[in-house]
């Protein structure tokens, strides 16, 4: 009943507190140790700081006595892909619906309360509860809300202020048209929120941006600062950065870009009376004219309309903006009755 | 065929190379590192720490569950599902052993749980992982572990050498009887009677004592 081990080895771990010889292990491990042995290992591993060298043993004479060779980076690669399967499967029926009812009454509450809100407008209790700013065609206001900000209002725009807790509990203003804010940030940094004519939401802390959202879109040209679009349609709001422009399209997604300085300042423009152009054909340039002066332009022919304008145009109101138009791109200026057409000259 | 890899007979060589002297410590040191190097990385990057974990240890864990589940099927899946479960459960964080150690138990825990549920048919109760751990940390157990697999061993190694080789065949590298046959150029039934030769031995000597 001799092992591998020899009898001075055994003794003399007998006498110490036991203390085995990896060899002793090992040949254990492999099924070859005497029953003395084993009575050997059962008492070493009594200490339980041999346990861990055990399996440090086990792990090393494993690795030398390799059974077969598994490909463990093709096994990592399979977990992982269980991992992620599970993942799913045991979010979706569980986690996911609840979260969507929730989303789902979260929009319900948000319509709701906008519904609500529409309907207040539509009454008298709008006048109670809003500040209304409204500027008539071609004409801007600059003015100054009770929390410090500052908004000027483009022409053929509507911005509502509550009239009550404005810059102490919620900072909401309703816009409708173009205007560009400059937000003072609060000491608690209050959000300061506006809502788009398309239900869109901006988010902001402190900072300079211009909204133009009527009925066609919404965009926002962020100057300073930071602030968040939402939109009723998308699921998250996208974080714009100064020079950046969001536009909200029709369908609600959001389309985030930057923009060159020279596009940058085209959207400020006309805080100083001025219009800026840049490849931009007639026609929409004479929408443009509509929505601030309220003077219809209609294009004589597919040609003139599709002429393209650059450049930066006085714009203080429709006769003057038409006048030099009319002037480069050679066509005749004809009124009618709120309402003005283009000949092209022959 | 390289399916009598299972050694009775150790190399003696290279057991003496690990015995003498310094080499031995070394070797220790390393494999001490290593797990060391693995749980740093846990702390600044989970996921690659669990890369790391994986390729380090999969290897000698197959080889470990092999040794008693004799399929190398079985035995991946084994082990992948012990990963798997130190994933979900976010292990790295929870256990007081080392990895290692963990990882070991946890395997010899799933081959016993297999084990029972293939030569018992008994409906494998599984514990969860942890408290199966620190339950057979004690040193009796771990030597029950170790006994386990050895008999193993030697119930495969005294079979007879063509009912060895058809066990091997169908457990090990997973082939059908029928691929068996065709390759032994033996009849179906022969290699089902093989095989249940073979599993017979296997459940009773695994059966006399658990």
């Amino acid at each position: 009943m001799q092992g591998p081990c020899g009898p001075e080895t055994y003794y003399q771990n007998k006498k110490m507190k036991p203390e085995l010889t990896k060899y002793i292990v090992f040949s254990y491990f492999s099924g070859d140790a005497t029953p003395l042995q084993k009575e050997m290992v059962l008492k070493w591993l009594e200490d339980a700081r041999n346990v861990e060298l055990y399996f440090t043993w086990l792990e090393e004479w494993e690795k030398m006595h390799i059974q077969f060779q598994p490909d463990p980076a093709e096994a990592l690669m399979k977990v992982k892909a269980k991992l992620r399967d599970e993942e799913q499967p045991a979010l979706t029926p569980e986690l996911l619906p609840t979260r969507r009812i929730s989303r789902k009454m979260v929009l319900l509450w948000a319509a709701a309360c906008l519904f609500l809100m529409s309907f207040a407008a539509f009454w008298q209790r709008e006048l109670l509860i809003y500040r209304t700013y409204h500027t008539a065609f071609g004409e801007q206001t600059r003015f100054r809300l009770a929390d410090g900000s500052t908004v000027l209002l483009n022409a053929n725009s509507t911005l509502k202020v509550p009239r009550w807790g404005f810059g102490k509990s919620t900072r909401h203003v309703f816009l409708d048209g173009e205007a560009e804010f400059s937000v003072q940030h609060t000491h608690d940094h209050q959000y300061f929120k506006v809502h788009n004519a398309d239900r869109s939401l901006i988010t902001v802390l402190g900072t300079e941006f211009v909204v133009y959202t009527r009925a066609r879109k919404t965009s926002v040209v962020l100057n300073k600062g930071k602030v968040e679009i939402s939109s009723p349609a998308g699921d998250q709001p996208l974080t714009m950065l100064p020079g950046d422009r969001a536009t909200v399209e029709k369908s609600g997604q959001i389309i985030i870009e930057k923009l060159s300085d020279e596009k940058l300042a085209e959207h400020s423009a006309w805080t100083e009376h001025r219009l800026v152009f840049d490849d931009t054909p007639l026609y929409e340039v004479a929408r443009r004219i509509h929505e601030l002066f309220g003077v219809e332009v209609k294009i004589n022919g597919k040609e003139l309309a599709a002429r393209t304008a650059t450049g930066s145009f006085p714009a203080k109101n429709a006769d003057e903006l038409l006048s030099i138009l009319s002037y480069m791109y050679d066509f005749e200026i004809k009124k009618a009755e709120n309402k003005v057409i283009l000949i092209p000259n022959r | 065929m390289q399916n009598k890899t299972l050694d009775q007979d150790y190399p003696n060589k290279s057991l003496m190379q690990a015995e003498s002297g310094p080499d031995r410590q070394e070797a220790s040191d390393a494999a001490i590192d290593k797990e060391f190097f693995i749980r740093s990385v846990f702390q600044t990057d989970v996921e690659k720490g669990y890369d790391l974990l994986f390729c380090h240890y999969y290897t000698p864990l197959c080889s470990h569950a092999v040794r008693y589940v004799y399929s190398r099927e079985v035995a991946e899946d084994i082990v992948s599902e012990v990963f798997m479960a130190f994933w979900k459960k976010a292990a790295h964080i929870h256990i007081t052993t080392s990895f290692r150690a963990y990882l070991f138990m946890s395997v010899r825990n799933k081959c016993l749980t297999y084990l029972r549920w293939e030569f018992k048919n008994e409906i494998a109760e599984e514990l969860s992982d942890t408290t199966l751990v620190s339950m057979h940390m004690e040193p009796d157990k771990l030597v029950e572990f170790d006994e386990l697999y050895q008999r193993i061993v030697k119930i495969v190694d005294g079979l007879p050498p063509q009912n060895q080789k058809v066990f091997l065949m169908s457990r090990f590298n997973g082939m059908s009887y029928q691929q068996i046959a065709d390759k032994l150029q033996i009849s179906r039934k022969a290699v089902e009677a093989h095989i249940s030769k073979a599993l017979g031995e296997l459940r009773r000597a695994l059966g006399s004592n658990h």
